[in-house]
């Protein structure tokens, strides 16, 4: 080589020092930003979403030992240079230290089986029975609005048939269906109560969308030809925005709903004063 | 290239090949196995896995098989046949090859060809029949998946059908002088591969539901 | 394998068509695929550019931007299709065309031959029609754009009903048929270079070059191409009925829909099917890529800590759990999807698994830094960011292969920004350390240090500076995949992090420039490598000239008699003790030993 060893060997453990650095201020500003903006999260709002934020604070903790261990050694590394004129030698063979590697692996793996099981204790109580009593909405997704129906007094939903559907007809529900006759149907708008389950059923009428409400931390796939469901308990009173999370076309960014959390009484008064979908028009 | 000379003092024990670990014993030449024949294998594997990904769909679907009975034209039967009988004649063009009789060998590719052209007409003549029925690509899925099935595993078929030619009309321009039985081998190997395939997918075909 | 001195001779005088372009001489046709998936790199990222342009000043008319594309940013501002269409082909063919061409047909091509001691591929013109089927879909690709309707807007999962009816989005035209056709060439180059790659690996080993002595490279590209054979053949199914279901009006994933104002009336198709075809492929593609770079940070590693690599046996232990398991855990991309919860919960599982092999894999090379005599050059830099991206990305993965977590996570910004430190930084990162280490063994001459170490600095800053503040923002709700983050009141808060994510973002692309400029530089003017092993590595490319000649050895093929990694041994003068070398006392007669 043309540079001598002593002049590359000085500009190696500069480099080093750099690259130590570098790797300890990405550490430090990854924590920062990390930190000094988790509170920017939508605050939580229904039963499910502090278990699942208990999840995310336990990954996050793993991984920040994970993130931070790991970048130690290696901006470590990177500055101590050892000035030996060899390294060591160390043949690859020798299973014994594998230990060095197995012992961390076999923490992480404990770490691993810990959140896996808080994660399906709620999985389970996400997917598994709703209560009883719980309020029930269906939602259809179309490009680009969310159709939000409540079944009216008689508490069932009426039957839907895409070959109903037109302009005046968004969901395609089947008025020959006596529970149809009182269902109500709403454009980007949900009202449901506080403390008492929420169950919503998911529908689209063409493409695949998400229903997704950020502060309860849950989204769900409406998939065209299934329904689909997911429940909650709000949690808190107020105004929420709901998103589409799955790609759905041009439209895609600006599908939002609005949901209000509100009392029993205020939800059951609001929808006293809506017309039924088989009334309209009339 | 670094010299090789030993120090006064090694740290450490030395595996006297290196410390690669798994090796100590110099490692014999690798076999002369034949790249071709490891070739052809993966190949196979792939159209597998490609009737692999086909299949499971299928399967997806088969829940809604009880909703619409399609009758299965019955010269399928004739026709599975017809590629079983194949197959059988194909190995015995193999056999014939591996002991150099290239007579022979060719007698039991033409009539392999034979059989494969014959099923390949059976699988039209079957398409004939669904369509006269009304079945057509899009009458529902179950008629999709008939198609594509069949189709695909066509397709495969007439590749098959071209590569026994050109062993057989290679064969032939030598005028039976020099046969590389691995060549009839490998094809003969892809042919069975396909008869397989097609028991497989007849198989599915014929579920009403699992 | 004798090769007369006459046979070599003639090699040389073919016609320059014979040598340079319809070459089956892997080392021109690695070579090939190298230029063209750089060249693929180009324009997705300044399709990268135009994404953050879009989400950092979206709501700027620019005249630049309507001169550029009178059709796709009218009045100055990208249209939604428009977008939607960019990040579907910058995905794409950042993921395709260039990360997995580049892995498997460049380097794996290039090395798997001279790295084995063998003279080339075992199917030499396979190895031809591979490239140039590559080059079709590359080409067939990119003419997308030009069609009505404009390129496949759907995103690169492509699912349907989005991606069947040209009502629903209006890439969905012949644009995605164009897609779907350009995949199908591409599925295909991959099985004909991933067949012929496990096929030499196996077959054409010189001799003494016992499996446990592969470099990890080969190992890399080995297992990356066993994993293509097992899962792309699946997505061309699912491709050909997904073309059915556009053209042909079958219903295999089409249920009754509404789409445009027209009932579309089909028998119960499953849009379901083709997420589980598609990502049955689509997840394993991250390991096709995580491995082959994994391998080539390995011998980078190992070169330049003067280190044996620590646990190699480990090493391959885990990259054969690894193949076995990235097929095996496509569900976590369908956790919100509708999917039994029971399986789903089997996913969760088994991806949460994935950390144990992989952590596995990174603590090995972690150790292998340890007490080395470490040689800080640029290839060298690249690997170390490499380690530091994929613990970083690793860990961000945990919290999407949680299937609760990722009930919130999923399709966020999060996930925008661990798959692009997992996979497009970290793979990059890989990719630009292979190339700054193999160029003077590619093409005889050096890289520039200087220059390869400002690329370094900007890069490493720039995909930490872009990436990591999508975790966050994803955390804070963001979704993916949106073409404007103003539309919702609680976004308003990340807008100006898009801003300055864009502000970073564009330096990082920017940054890209000095590699180009070092590339074609040093190509040419670069200083020339006269030493055919410059690094003083082991393994056997190192141990014929720069470049290699045509049948890459002299008369005769290398005979191996250690492993890869013998990097200060104590009883050896040098520090490393090439593969090659006969050890002392063993008299060398002929081609082998006696
Ligand atoms: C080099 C390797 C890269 C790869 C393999 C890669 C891969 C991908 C993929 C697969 C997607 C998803 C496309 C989709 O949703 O359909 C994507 C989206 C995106 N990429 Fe990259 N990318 C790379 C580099 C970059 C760079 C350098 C930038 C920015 C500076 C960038 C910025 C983005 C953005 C902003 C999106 C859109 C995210 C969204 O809204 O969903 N990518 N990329
Ligand atoms: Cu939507
Ligand atoms: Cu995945």
């Amino acid at each position: 080589m043309a540079v001598s060893q002593q002049q590359a060997s000085s500009r190696d453990r500069r480099t080093g020092f750099v690259l130590g650095v570098a790797l300890w201020l990405f550490t430090l500003a990854t924590l920062w930003l990390f930190g000094a903006n988790l509170h920017k999260m939508p605050p939580p709002a229904s039963d499910f979403a502090p278990q699942i934020d208990a999840i995310l604070w336990v990954i996050l903790g793993i991984s920040v030992i994970g993130f931070v261990g790991l970048h130690l050694y290696l901006g470590w590394v990177a500055l101590s240079r050892p000035a030996e004129v060899r390294a060591i030698y160390l043949p690859a063979d020798r299973p014994k230290e594998w230990l060095w590697v197995l012992v961390p692996i076999g923490l992480l793996l404990v770490a691993d089986l810990t959140f896996d099981h808080m994660s399906n204790k709620v999985w389970g109580a996400f997917f598994g029975k709703p209560p009883a009593n719980a309020f029930e909405v269906e939602v259809t997704g179309q490009q680009f609005a969310w159709h939000v129906r409540y079944p009216g007094a008689d508490g069932r939903f009426g039957r839907t048939n895409p070959r109903l559907i037109s302009d005046e007809n968004p969901i395609g529900l089947d008025l020959s269906d006596p529970a149809a006759r009182d269902d109500i149907l709403l454009i980007n708008v949900m009202h449901v109560p506080e403390g008492r389950p929420v169950m919503i059923y998911l529908r689209s009428r063409d493409v695949l969308h998400s229903f997704f409400l950020p502060p309860m931390r849950i989204k769900m796939d409406c998939v065209p030809g299934y329904t689909t469901r997911m429940w909650f308990t709000p949690q808190r009173k107020g105004n929420y925005e709901i998103a589409c999370a799955e790609l759905c076309g041009m439209g895609h960014y600006n599908m939002k709903g609005l949901l209000v959390v509100e009392d029993e009484q205020a939800v059951q008064n609001w929808l006293a004063q809506q017309t039924p979908f088989s009334k309209r028009g009339q | 290239m670094a010299s090789v000379k030993p120090l006064s003092k090694p740290r450490e024990p030395i595996p006297p090949f290196g410390g690669d670990g798994f090796s100590r014993r110099e490692q014999p030449a690798p076999a002369p196995s034949t790249p071709a024949r490891w070739g052809v294998w993966l190949a196979i594997f792939a159209v597998a896995m490609l009737f692999a990904g086909l299949s499971s769909a299928y399967l997806v679907h088969l829940p809604q098989r009880s909703r619409f009975p399609l009758e299965l034209p019955s010269i399928l039967w004739a026709n599975t046949l017809v590629l079983i009988l194949s197959s059988f004649s194909c190995q015995w063009a193999l056999r014939q090859a591996r002991q150099g009789r290239a007579l022979s060998t060719m007698q039991g590719l033409g009539l392999t060809l034979a059989l494969g052209v014959l099923f390949l007409a059976g699988q039209v003549y079957a398409w004939q029949q669904l369509r006269d029925a009304g079945l057509h690509l899009q009458t529902h899925v179950f008629s999709s998946f008939f198609y594509v099935l069949t189709a695909t595993h066509g397709v495969h078929l007439i590749v098959g059908v071209g590569i026994l030619f050109g062993v057989w009309a290679v064969a032939l321009l030598r005028q039976g002088t020099t046969l590389n039985p691995l060549a009839v081998e490998l094809s003969a190997f892809y042919w069975h591969f396909l008869t397989l395939v097609w028991l497989w997918l007849f198989l599915l075909l014929n579920l009403k539901a699992i | 394998m004798a090769v007369h001195a006459e046979h070599l001779a003639h090699a040389h005088s073919e016609s320059w068509i014979r040598k340079y372009v319809f070459s089956t001489d892997h080392k021109v046709i690695a070579t090939q695929y190298i230029f063209t998936a750089y060249f693929m790199a180009l324009l997705g990222g300044l399709l990268a550019a135009l994404i953050r342009y879009q989400l950092g000043w979206g709501d700027q008319a620019s005249p630049l931007l309507e001169r550029l594309f009178p059709f796709g940013a009218q009045g100055g501002v990208i249209k939604p299709e428009f977008y939607l269409a960019i990040i579907t082909i910058h995905g794409t063919i950042l993921v395709f065309h260039f990360q997995t061409m580049m892995l498997t047909g460049g380097f794996g091509n290039y090395l798997i031959p001279l790295q084995i001691g063998a003279r080339d591929m075992a199917f030499p013109v396979l190895n031809m029609l591979s490239y140039w089927v590559f080059l079709a879909s590359c080409v067939v690709m990119l003419l997308s754009f030009l069609v009505e309707g404009g390129a496949a807007a759907a995103g690169w999962t492509v699912y349907p009903p989005l991606s069947v009816h040209a009502a629903a989005v209006a890439g969905s035209g012949l644009g995605q048929t164009i897609w779907l056709l350009s995949m199908a060439l591409l599925i295909v180059a991959t099985l004909m270079g991933g067949l012929n790659y496990i096929v030499t690996t196996l077959n054409l080993r010189t001799k003494g070059m016992s499996l446990m002595r592969l470099p990890l490279s080969t190992w890399g590209v080995f297992f990356a191409s066993v994993i293509g054979l097992v899962t792309f053949p699946v997505l061309l199914a699912g491709a050909i009925l997904l073309l059915l279901d556009r053209h042909l009006g079958t219903s295999f994933y089409m249920p009754t829909v509404y789409i445009g104002g027209q009932l579309v009336e089909t028998r119960g198709g499953n849009p379901l099917l083709w997420q589980h075809l598609f990502w049955y492929l689509g997840h394993p593609e991250v390991y096709i890529l995580a491995i082959p770079a994994l391998g080539f940070i390995g011998d980078i590693i190992a070169t330049f800590s003067r280190k044996p690599i620590f646990g190699y046996r480990l090493i391959i232990i885990s990259f054969v759990v690894m193949t076995i398991l990235s097929c095996i855990v496509w569900g976590h991309h369908m956790f919100t999807s509708g999917l039994n919860p029971y399986i789903a919960m089997v996913f969760s599982l088994l991806t949460i698994l994935i950390s144990v092999p992989f952590g596995t894999i990174i603590l090995c090379y972690a150790a292998t830094l340890w007490k080395g005599k470490i040689q800080f050059t640029t290839p060298m830099l690249f690997a170390i960011g490499f380690l530091s991206l994929v613990v970083t990305g690793g860990l961000g993965g945990l919290f999407l292969g949680t299937a609760s977590t990722d009930l919130y996570l999923h399709d966020t910004a999060f996930v925008v920004g661990h798959f692009h430190v997992i996979m497009a930084s970290s793979v990059l990162f890989a990719i630009f350390a292979a190339t700054y280490y193999w160029f003077p063994k590619i093409f005889g001459r050096f890289m520039s240090e200087s220059l390869g170490k400002w690329h370094f600095w900007l890069t490493f800053i720039g995909v930490y500076a872009t990436f990591v503040p999508m975790h966050v923002m994803g955390l804070g709700g963001m979704m993916r995949r949106i073409y404007s983050p103003h539309a919702y009141q609680y976004l308003q808060q990340w807008v100006p992090w898009e801003r300055v994510i864009s502000i970073f973002g564009l330096i990082l692309i920017g940054a890209q420039l000095l590699f180009v400029v070092n590339f074609f530089w040093s190509l040419f003017k670069g200083r020339r490598a006269t030493d055919p092993n410059p690094w003083r590595a082991n393994t056997l490319e190192w141990q014929t000239s720069s470049p290699p000649p045509h049948l890459n050895w002299g008369e005769e093929q290398p005979v191996v008699y250690r492993g890869p990694y013998e990097f200060s041994r104590p009883d050896t003068a040098e520090d490393y003790l090439p593969q090659n070398t006969p050890p002392v006392g063993v008299e060398v007669s002929g081609n082998g030993v006696r």
